[in-house]
């Protein structure tokens, strides 16, 4: 059914022309409604960048280009930018005066769960979103008495 | 008449040559095109009662029952008069694997480079291929 409903109200077939397609040839006039909506995406982008750059506050607002609108972002990016967003949340839902040893452990936690699900790179991730919170020495050795505590 | 040509050079599929013997020991030759459109995808699901464009379906396909009616269901673009007694007859253990495998290639389109990536590097050439056909 939802093969049908892509067929008809998509790629515009009637039911006898989408029952001679094989999976191969939907697959293909899908891919060619991408590259249309592609092109029709760029087609919006430059009338509303037109329309922005011709109303920009002050002349050291930025310039927008068409492509700022239709970039895509990989899996891999979209990926990462979703584990930022937890690393961020994680400390944002932090109290506003807790202390740098809770948020430490929030560190710690969030790290433990990231390897959990196979990103080796939490260290990485979370430094880069909050480089304040990179353990120091001090911290290292603070850890290190509270663990044999 | 042009637009015929054009859509036999578009329509994916793959001929078997079934080589059987008169009574009088004579080789007969024909040559089956089978053509998995999604009318003939229809049929064979509503003969077997599974759906086979998805890729789990796959796993657990009886090759007595199951299997010679995806044959059959390819034959009916272009052989609709053969049955599925004859496709019983000209089925072999040998046979059903190699053609098992083309028949899932032009299901899910894109697959046997997917696998043949996998084989050679350990990895997918997608991370997440279709497992459905035809998803927009």
């Amino acid at each position: 059914m939802d093969l049908w409903s892509i067929a008809r109200y998509d790629l515009g077939l009637s039911f006898e022309e989408f029952e001679d397609c094989t999976p191969a040839m939907f697959n293909a006039l899908c891919r060619r409604k991408r590259i249309r909506y592609k092109y029709e995406r760029l087609a919006h982008a430059l009338t509303a960048s037109a329309v922005y750059n011709c109303n920009r506050a002050s002349k050291d607002a930025p310039v927008i280009q068409p492509f700022d609108f239709v970039r895509e972002v990989d899996k891999a990016e979209e990926e990462r930018l979703a584990i930022v967003a937890i690393i961020r949340k994680a400390i944002g839902e932090a109290a506003a005066k807790a202390s740098r040893e809770k948020l430490l452990r929030i560190r710690a936690n969030v790290i433990t769960s990231l390897g959990m699900r196979g990103r080796t790179d939490g260290e990485k991730l979370f430094d880069e979103c909050w480089p304040t919170l990179k353990p120091t020495e001090q911290d290292r050795i603070e850890q290190e008495f509270d663990r044999h505590a | 008449m042009q637009n015929t040509e054009v859509q036999s050079a578009v329509m994916d599929h793959f001929n078997i040559v079934v080589v059987n013997e008169d009574a009088a020991g004579n080789e007969i030759k024909k040559t089956w095109r089978l053509v998995y459109d999604y009318r003939s995808i229809a049929k064979i699901e509503k003969a077997i009662g599974r759906d086979i464009k998805k890729i789990s379906s796959w796993k657990d396909l009886s090759s007595g029952t199951d299997f010679p009616a995806i044959v059959h269901g390819g034959l009916n673009r272009y052989h609709p008069d053969v049955t599925l007694d004859e496709v019983l007859d000209v089925l072999n253990p040998a046979a059903q694997r190699v053609l098992s495998d083309e028949i899932f290639y032009l299901m899910f389109p894109g697959m046997r480079e997917v696998i043949e990536k996998q084989a050679e590097t350990g990895a997918t050439a997608l991370p997440n291929p279709d497992t459905q056909t035809g998803i927009i």
